[in-house]
């Protein structure tokens, strides 16, 4: 291999509960409706 | 003839690239996720080696000098996010690399810091060059006057500001506004065709003079927004001619939203959903980030997966023009 090519051990890795959550269907569903909300939010706040 | 230990392991393991351009330009780190789900799920991850190739100096720069993102647990850097993604999925990467060339097999690069490497293959993506397509422009009297309508890029040069600054003096207020030809008041270059005053990401140079950085990004989204404006101000000019209203359309007061697939499937597909506000850092406006960490953020899950599936079938309802299609939002 490369002597250039990085991998990222130190960066954080989300635990199984935090991975479990990623395909709750009741936890990603209320994500869901907060990601609409804040990207409507945004859409308005930027268009002219 | 007996295979060496070096070519059994290479037999075993490819590797895969996913290349940069040739010349700094739009960077994707977002096709990542998806390769390496694609792997997973026809079972030959274990036999591929992924490794992506920039000319970003860090991950999660994504050409916009990297982002922060808001979070109730404070604020996240992009790049720790990306790094986070990288890790899980383990992709590699080499950064801060300018893609010199590509021969049979293998790339070869240059360093920020000048030096020079290269790396085999067994499959590779690359990433086309983004720039204009080089249009040459002639006055009436058949005089060339590209120079004065392109940015050696290719791109149209617009009202933006174009003096040459060091980053410490790059302002918001440089980007264009009305995406109008500095040469004629009837034409404009919308969305991707406009030249940039500069980078948004902190511009570095090797020794060797070699430019290393990434290219601001200004398609989906800023493009849409800025393509609305600008068929809005030539309604005005059709109906009122001079007198008409011109219509802006900052990307320095837009945001935008990337979601990055990851997986698909209802139950267990994932993506990796970005937003940022505003497109161009505002140093004035939001301090030394530039940007509105509440409507800056970033996650991964499914959620984002069924924002992806929906945002897909609305655009394609909107491009169909179907009723009430302009109540769907660029």
């Amino acid at each position: 291999m490369d002597d250039n090519v990085t991998t990222f051990p130190d960066a954080p890795q989300p635990d199984p509960k935090q991975i479990k959550a990623r395909t709750s269907v009741l936890k990603q569903g209320w994500r869901f409706a907060v990601l609409n909300l804040k990207m409507i939010t945004m859409v308005n706040k930027g268009h002219h | 003839m007996p295979a060496t230990a070096a070519s059994d392991e290479h037999a075993m393991k490819h590797a895969i690239l996913i290349l940069e351009t040739l010349i700094p330009a739009r960077r994707d780190a977002s096709a990542l996720p998806p390769t390496a789900y694609q792997l997973v799920k026809e079972g030959v991850r274990d036999k591929a080696e992924v490794i992506y190739i920039t000319n970003e100096s860090s991950l999660g720069d994504f050409g916009m000098d990297g982002m922060n993102f808001g979070s109730k647990d404070g604020v996240v850097p992009s790049q720790m996010f990306t790094e986070s993604l990288f890790q899980e999925r383990g992709v590699k990467a080499i950064l801060a690399a300018h893609v010199e060339r590509v021969d049979p097999g293998v790339v070869h690069y240059e360093l920020l810091d000048g030096t020079k490497g290269e790396q085999s293959f067994d499959f590779a993506m690359l990433l086309p060059p983004f720039r204009g397509v080089d249009l040459k422009a002639f006055d009436a009297e058949g005089t060339d006057i590209t120079d004065e309508v392109f940015a050696p890029s290719g791109f149209m040069k617009v009202d933006a500001d174009y003096s040459p600054k060091p980053y410490e003096q790059w302002e918001a207020s440089d980007w264009p506004k009305t995406y109008q030809s500095v040469k004629y008041d009837n034409v404009w270059a919308a969305g991707i065709a406009f030249a940039p005053p500069h980078q948004m990401s902190r511009p570095q140079q090797s020794p060797n003079g070699t430019m290393i950085a990434p290219a601001p990004p200004r398609t989906g989204m800023p493009s849409g927004v800025i393509g609305r404006a600008v068929a809005k101000t030539i309604a005005e000019r059709i109906k009122h001619g001079g007198a008409g209203k011109v219509h802006t359309a900052s990307m320095a007061e837009m945001g935008a939203a990337c979601i990055a697939s990851a997986g698909t499937g209802w139950r267990d597909g994932k993506a990796a959903a970005m937003t940022v506000f505003p497109i161009i850092p505002d140093k004035q406006k939001y301090g030394q980030s530039g940007r509105d960490t509440k409507e800056t953020y970033g996650e991964i899950g499914l959620s984002a997966h069924w924002m992806k599936v929906m945002l897909h079938h609305l655009f394609i309802y909107k491009a169909k023009a179907r009723p009430f299609w302009y109540l769907i939002p660029e």
